[in-house]
């Protein structure tokens, strides 16, 4: 075979010394090589070693790095060069370096540590093993410097100093270390010069993979690399493991290496991001004993959690997608991992704790993001594209802005919030419980009947598969969903003004913006009272006003490029678009589609006002928010129906509740909803939201118009329905304050870009005193917040009812059968959904004491629930004494009054109407059980097991399953086309 | 664009907002109809069953057993369950129906055997009246709802008279109930009647004297701590002292402020005593107006009466002494609510027994009576009290299979402003039982009076409105 001849395809099952054909010397020799070739004419007592090194598609620096090999003074050193399916055989380049060299030929590239096995498997007899890149050029002195310490520290691993191919002064790296969750840590700094500062041998946690000089029997011992870690943190993968095989690893700063980190122009970034967050995983994985594993994962998943959020935040879902995909990437390899571990444990020779001793304490994640080098890898070499950009970023005073805001933000939501996140939300109000698992929401959903309610088979909500499918997507973890669905939405909601506010081109009115929406009272108050429905709006309103906004046609929320008349599929996509937010909104707060061509009429309004730029697109809001609640209904068709046909505006409101609450002008003004005391600071918002009317120019001015108009309307609207413009239990006029806080929020941000845009050209006088005052508001306006949050729960109440009814579930009665149980009291504060009375009080039927969240929904079958109600209102009004024979047709057994949302002193007392309180005492069969006064529980003597607790007729499943066949389609239909006109889009920028 | 324009544009939009807030009114109060008990028994007009409860009586064959008088005043057959306590939660149940314009009797014993006989009576329809009834000139109307509070401004455990009060609880939880006296020695407050436990669906039978010794007169009040009750008395003579006879009264579920009676004047061989009860906590400024059927006026007596007092004026106190006819009107100027009792011992041979009845707190235009008899054994008188400024016209109106007839001769009687008349039916009708509507076109107080021809008993007592 000579050297231009490629080696044989079958490559890598050969070993040098075996006879084998398929390596072969470059210079023609058949005879076998070994780790103790004669004629390599190497002393005896020297300990040879094989330097493997991988090649693919080498550039012109190869040859570079062949001739540092072929000019090391260390006499028993072999060469076995690994060609991984290089486009053109590079035989020939060896020959051309190193004549003695063996090559190895590989078709594909199946990775680096699949090549080094093959390698390895292949040297019979060597002591050493020294793996190269291509891209590495030794001093000539390194192979001996490495084989002498390696010798002398009795270390099983070492490695080099690597050096900037170009620039020999620049550190690299002298070694790794890495924190408990397998994220690297350098000893080095980027560009830091070779002051020989570093060049103690000392014991490091990683050698990186540029050059590594293994022990041959440690390596068999470890059963060589990792092949399900094809490269990036093979060489992470193998230090940890020889550690824990009680080997040393150690960097020899003698040993020198210029490294030219070429992988960074081999492979995409992203590509790289997303395998190293693999890899770092599946290491954890495996080196961890089972106790320290189960400390570790957890923290692990925290940082990976925390990490997404802020690649969300600062809007790169790649990331995010890339750091959370690496755990479904490893569960679905987790046989391999066992595999694995179970090897790692024959060789175990040090305890976790000992290997621990190596690591930087702490996370090496956060320590590498406050240093603007999250993302970036030592084995990623060279400054790349992101590292860049965030280092740009970070030395930046607009990413100072972001993370100011974000960190301010964050911390103020999470110290709020923190006895909730740490101690569970109670059942108060809309805040009802989830079921156990998700199977039990779904099979209601897909079965078509419903408990809300008395059990009817009529649609079921949607918002209820929609829980039931995050539910299965958390692999059950009903009670993680629970507090996603309930306390996320506020992230959500910031995320989503963050997001809106991005066409600002002004990181500090992006800031502004996040801080006031932050700042507004509205959603506190709302999880202090437990009104689900405001938070659901809160978390929807930006993301509804994005696609709104854009449609008004005016800069800057339509790039110049984008501002042309779309037609066709494009005209189509925003609005469905639009629609999707919207369906998924309605689907719990189905009056969204009535709010959404109010939000669009207000801006349309406001364009009828400004004229200017969006003249041509005047009433393209109006109907693309009509158009969005079409195909929000349509989404949620059929349930969508039993909405409209619904009694007054209890079904309208999904998880929310109607409510008789006047809230006056001036408390909506002041977003005062709820316990969080703001006083007249609550007018901050609005105060700060004039700044643009007073200072902005241009869009400015023409977009603060709108989104006063916006404001406006919200208002009149939570006014309207606070007033009994709309009846006398009308929704949640908080709902409403919504649209208001996004708008202000906006508008204040937009006060920031006319302060950056408008006044320097301005001379002074009452603009720059106006600017004044509005960043006064701005400041001010956080007051209430910031103190509501050290309540640390929004004053939510510590305890629910279901501890006080927990005992209608157990013992006797569920011994005797099944039953259901009446909730009367103001909707407000009731943990179901009901059907109305008389203004807000309402009366439900529950399937138990604690209500689940399927029954938050307004039942769709209201007429067995109006006999419940019928009969509650002849109790009321003192026209019957046998209430309770009349409730026992419905199975009822336990009449539960509610007067507190939860037991008595961490609630407020809503009073029910005197003569229910009077007459239902008065009831020949209703017998009160003693329980906390926060509820009146009555016992029905009338009751009897069996009767009217028969589960609905089966009749019609089939079809309606082909109805939630339709409506998966749809569902289905509108997100391939969202994403694919995302993706449009993107691939346009 | 104009700034000044948009700007002008929103704040007139604010101002709408600011105008709308500051015209918006108040809202409604959500309410629910019958939000109080009612203070007299009352015939119900509403849509619904109407459940009634009668406290007092036996089932065992001794003078105090009682019947049930169900009358039907309305168009539409019903039908009444009536359920008789056996004990704690144990009930013995009968249901009969009623036709249009018809008045069934039932016996307690018909339905069971019991030393007490309370009964919850449920009608499935409106416009049903029910008394309970000793004997056929001893009844008194059930209650139509339970109270946390009754007063009784008489009665006596003298030695020969025995005071039984029948506190009900009807309701399946428990009730505690204290029960103080105020006779003419002052405020009785007997430990042993201190919060005593009702069982529910149970009823007490208290025995006054057992508690409060020989007093003439013993007011009582009962306060119900937890639950809602009906208090009946029955007053029994053993003849030792007073003609032997018993009466059966339910007791007042509130106070008031204004009491009214028709009835006024037993004649010289009666003794006509008048009984005020102030059971507030502050003193009444009462004052007694008695109104002669003669005309003119008397002057009206004016008293103080401490809080949990009771006071007793006699016909000669009042100064009425002798009049063959007038009416009362007892307020208690400082809106204090107090209860008023007015006793005939009578004597003569048209009336004897003694009957104590509490006069009207409210006024209507319609009253009704369940009960009743006309016959050779029985009288029956009844009689109405203008207690307005305006001229009314009464009817009066049997109650027959046929409907609400017009009684001869009293079809159209012309009330004078505080003008009273009383009939006898006696020479009119002759029916028992004898259930009588009387209805005016003003707001009228209506009283009936029983009395046994030729033998000892006797009842008086206020209609039951029928709006």
């Amino acid at each position: 075979m000579t050297p231009d001849e490629p080696t044989s395809p079958e490559a890598g099952t050969g070993r040098i010394g075996a006879g084998e054909d398929d390596v072969e010397p470059v210079d023609g020799r058949a005879d076998e090589l070994d780790g103790d070739d004669p004629e390599a004419d190497v002393p005896r007592q020297l300990p040879t070693v094989t330097a493997v090194v991988v090649a693919h598609d080498p550039s012109e620096w190869f040859e570079e790095a062949l001739a540092s090999l072929a000019a090391q003074d260390y006499p028993a050193l072999v060469v076995l060069v690994v060609d991984a399916g290089s486009a053109e055989p590079i035989v020939g380049r060896v020959a051309g370096v190193l004549p003695n060299a063996y090559v190895h030929r590989i078709d594909d590239d199946p990775g680096f540590s699949t090549v080094a096995n093959a390698a390895t498997a292949m040297v019979e007899g060597s002591d050493f093993f020294l793996f190269c890149h291509d891209d590495i050029a030794l001093d000539p002195d390194a192979v001996r410097q490495l084989v002498e310490e390696a010798f002398r520290s009795n270390a099983g691993i070492v490695g080099p100093k690597l050096v900037a191919w170009d620039v020999p002064d620049e550190l690299l790296s002298v070694g790794l270390s890495a924190d408990k969750t397998g994220v690297t840590s350098s000893f080095v700094t980027r560009a830091e010069r070779d002051q020989e500062q570093h060049d103690a041998v000392r014991d490091v946690f990683c050698i990186p993979g540029g050059a590594t000089l293994v022990r041959a029997d440690l390596l068999r011992a470890l059963d060589g690399y990792d092949e399900g870690i094809p490269f990036l943190g093979e060489d992470l993968d193998l230090c940890w493991r020889a550690q824990v095989a009680g080997a040393r690893v150690m960097v020899v700063p003698a040993a020198r290496a210029r490294h030219r980190e070429a992988l960074d122009t081999r492979r995409p970034f992203d590509d790289r991001r997303r395998l190293l967050a693999r890899h770092r995983l599946r290491t954890t994985l495996v080196a961890y004993g089972w106790f320290h594993l189960l400390r570790v994962l957890p923290q692990a998943a925290l940082f990976a959690v925390g990490e997404a959020m802020v690649a969300v935040a600062t809007g790169d879902f790649e990331h995010a997608r890339e750091v959370l995909g690496a755990w479904p990437w490893n569960l679905r390899r987790r046989g391999d991992i066992r595999a694995r571990r179970r090897q790692l444990a024959r060789v175990r020779a040090l305890p976790d704790a000992e290997v621990r001793r190596l690591q930087v304490h702490g996370s090496a994640r956060v320590s590498a993001y406050l240093a603007g080098e999250l993302g970036r890898s030592r084995s990623l070499g060279q400054i790349g594209v992101f590292r860049r950009r965030v280092s740009t970023r970070l030395a930046s005073q607009s990413l100072r802005w972001t993370l100011v805001a974000w960190v301010a933000v964050g911390a103020v939501v999470l110290v709020g919030s923190r006895q909730l996140v740490g101690g569970g939300l109670p059942e108060v109000g809309g805040f009802v419980g989830f079921p156990d698992g998700p199977t039990t929401l779904l099979r209601e959903y897909v079965n078509g009947w419903t408990a809300a309610g008395v059990p009817a088979a009529s649609a079921a909500p949607t918002g209820m598969a929609l829980v039931g499918l995050a539910g299965s997507v958390a692999v059950g973890a009903m009670g993680l969903v629970r507090q996603v669905a309930m306390l996320g939405l506020l992230p959500i909601g910031l995320v989503g003004i963050w997001r809106l506010a991005k066409p600002f081109d002004s990181r500090a009115a992006r800031a502004v913006t996040l801080v006031v929406y932050a700042s507004i009272a509205l959603p506190y108050d709302a999880v202090g009272q437990g009104r689900w429905g405001t938070l659901v709006l809160y978390g929807a309103t930006p993301w509804l006003l994005a696609r709104l906004l854009r449609a008004a046609g005016d800069l800057p929320f339509v790039p110049a490029e984008d501002d042309v008349v779309r037609v066709g599929w494009r005209r189509t996509q925003p609005v469905l678009a639009l629609g999707l937010v919207a369906a998924v909104t309605a689907a719990f707060v189905p009056v969204v589609v009535v709010v959404l061509p109010v939000l669009g009429l207000a801006l349309s309004i406001g364009s009828l006002l400004v004229g200017g730029e969006g003249r041509r697109h005047t009433w393209r809001p109006l109907l693309y928010g009509l158009a969005a609640s079409v195909v929000a209904v349509v989404a949620n068709l059929p349930w969508a129906l039993t909405v409209a046909q619904g009694s007054g505006w209890w079904t309208w409101v999904g998880v929310s509740a109607p409510t008789d609450v006047r809230f006056g002008l001036s408390a909506l003004m002041r977003f005062d909803t709820g316990p969080v005391a703001v006083g007249l600071l609550g007018c901050s918002a609005a105060v700060a939201g004039l700044l643009p009317l007073v200072i902005g120019d241009g869009w400015r001015l023409r977009w603060a118009v709108r989104l006063w108009c916006v404001a406006l309307a919200g208002w009149a609207v939570a006014w309207v329905a606070g007033n009994g413009v709309l009846g006398s239990a009308a929704p949640d006029a908080a709902l409403a304050l919504a649209p208001v806080a996004a708008s202000l929020a906006l508008a204040t941000g937009i006060g920031v870009v006319a302060f950056e845009e408008d006044l320097r050209r301005a001379h002074f006088g009452l603009r720059q005193v106006v600017s004044v005052i509005a960043a006064a508001a701005v400041v001010v306006g956080t007051v209430p917040v910031l103190a509501a949050s050290f309540n640390g729960r929004w004053h939510l109440p510590r305890a629910d009812a279901t501890a006080s009814l927990s005992f209608l579930d157990q013992g006797e009665p569920s011994a005797q059968g099944d039953y259901r149980v009446l909730w009367v009291g103001s909707a407000r504060i009731l943990p179901l959904s009901g059907v109305a009375i008389e203004g807000d009080l309402a009366a439900a039927v529950a399937e138990s004491s604690s209500p689940a969240v399927g029954e938050r929904w307004s039942p769709g079958d209201e007429s067995a629930a109006a006999r419940a109600t019928t009969t509650v209102r002849l109790t009321a009004d003192g026209l019957t004494q046998r209430s309770g024979a009349e409730l026992a047709d419905l199975g009822i057994r336990y009449v539960v009054l509610a007067q507190r949302a939860a037991p008595t002193g961490t609630a407020e007392l809503v009073r029910l109407p005197p003569a229910l309180l009077t007459n239902i005492d008065q009831q020949l069969d209703l017998r009160r059980v003693a329980v906390d006064p926060a509820v009146v529980v009555y016992e029905n003597l009338a009751w009897q097991a069996g009767v009217g607790t028969e589960d609905p007729p089966g009749s019609g499943l089939g079809s309606r399953r082909a109805v939630v066949a339709v409506q998966v389609m749809v569902w289905v239909g509108l997100m391939v086309v969202v994403v694919r006109g995302r993706r449009r889009r993107e691939r346009r920028r | 664009m104009n700034r000044t324009r948009s700007v002008v544009a929103l704040g007139l939009g604010f101002a709408v907002l600011v105008l709308a807030q500051v015209l918006a009114e108040p809202p409604e109060p959500v309410a629910f109809g019958r939000p109080d008990v009612d203070v007299v028994p009352t015939v119900d007009g509403a849509d619904g069953g109407r459940t009634w409860y009668c406290a007092g009586g036996s089932a065992d064959g001794s003078d105090t057993d009682v019947s049930y008088v169900v009358t039907n005043l309305g168009d539409q057959l019903r039908t009444a369950t009536i359920s008789v306590v056996l004990s704690a939660g144990s009930f013995q149940t009968t249901t009969v129906p009623v036709e249009p314009h018809e008045s069934v009797t039932v016996p307690a014993s018909s339905v069971a055997a019991s030393p007490t006989a309370a009964a919850i009576v449920e009608v499935d329809g409106d416009h049903v009246a029910v008394e309970h009834q000793l004997g056929p000139a001893q009844a008194a109307p059930c209650a139509s709802a339970p109270s946390q509070e009754w007063y009784l401004a008489n009665g006596s455990t003298a030695p020969g008279a025995t005071e039984l009060l029948y506190v009900f609880n009807p309701f399946p939880d428990p009730a505690v109930v204290t029960i103080t006296a105020a006779t003419e020695g002052g405020l009785d407050a007997p430990r042993s009647l201190d919060a005593l436990p009702v069982r529910g669906q149970s009823v007490l039978v208290v025995d006054l004297g057992q508690h409060v010794l020989r007093r003439e007169t013993v007011a009582a009040m009962v306060e119900v701590r937890s639950g809602h009750v009906v208090v009946d008395r029955i007053q029994r003579f053993d003849g030792s002292t007073r003609p032997a006879g018993r009466e059966i009264t339910l007791a007042a579920s509130a106070s008031a402020s204004v009491w009214r009676f028709a009835d006024g004047g037993a004649g010289a061989e009666s003794t006509e005593t008048w009984h005020v009860l102030n059971p507030g906590p502050n003193t009444a400024s009462i004052s007694l107006g008695p109104v002669p059927d003669s005309g003119g006026s008397l002057n009206a007596v004016d008293q103080q009466l401490a809080p949990g007092a009771q006071l007793t004026l006699t016909a000669t106190d009042l100064g009425v002494a002798g009049l063959t006819g007038y009416s009362m009107t007892v307020t208690s100027g400082n809106d204090n609510g107090i209860v008023v009792e007015r006793t005939v011992d009578g004597r003569s041979t048209t009336r004897r027994g003694w009957t104590s009845s509490l006069g009207a707190p409210v006024s209507a235009q319609r009253w009704a009576f369940g009960a009743g008899s006309s016959s050779t054994t029985v009288d029956e008188s009844i009689s109405v009290l203008n207690p307005g400024a305006q001229a009314v016209t009464v009817r009066f109106l049997q109650v027959t299979p046929s409907g609400l007839v017009p009684i001869a001769g009293l079809d159209a009687v012309v009330l004078a402003p505080a003008q009273r008349t009383q009939r006898a039916l006696g020479g009119l009708i002759q029916a028992s039982p004898l259930p009588v509507v009387v209805e005016a076109d003003g707001e009228v107080v209506v009283a009936r009076t029983l009395a046994q021809v030729g033998g000892t008993g006797a009842s008086e007592v206020m209609g039951m409105p029928w709006p």
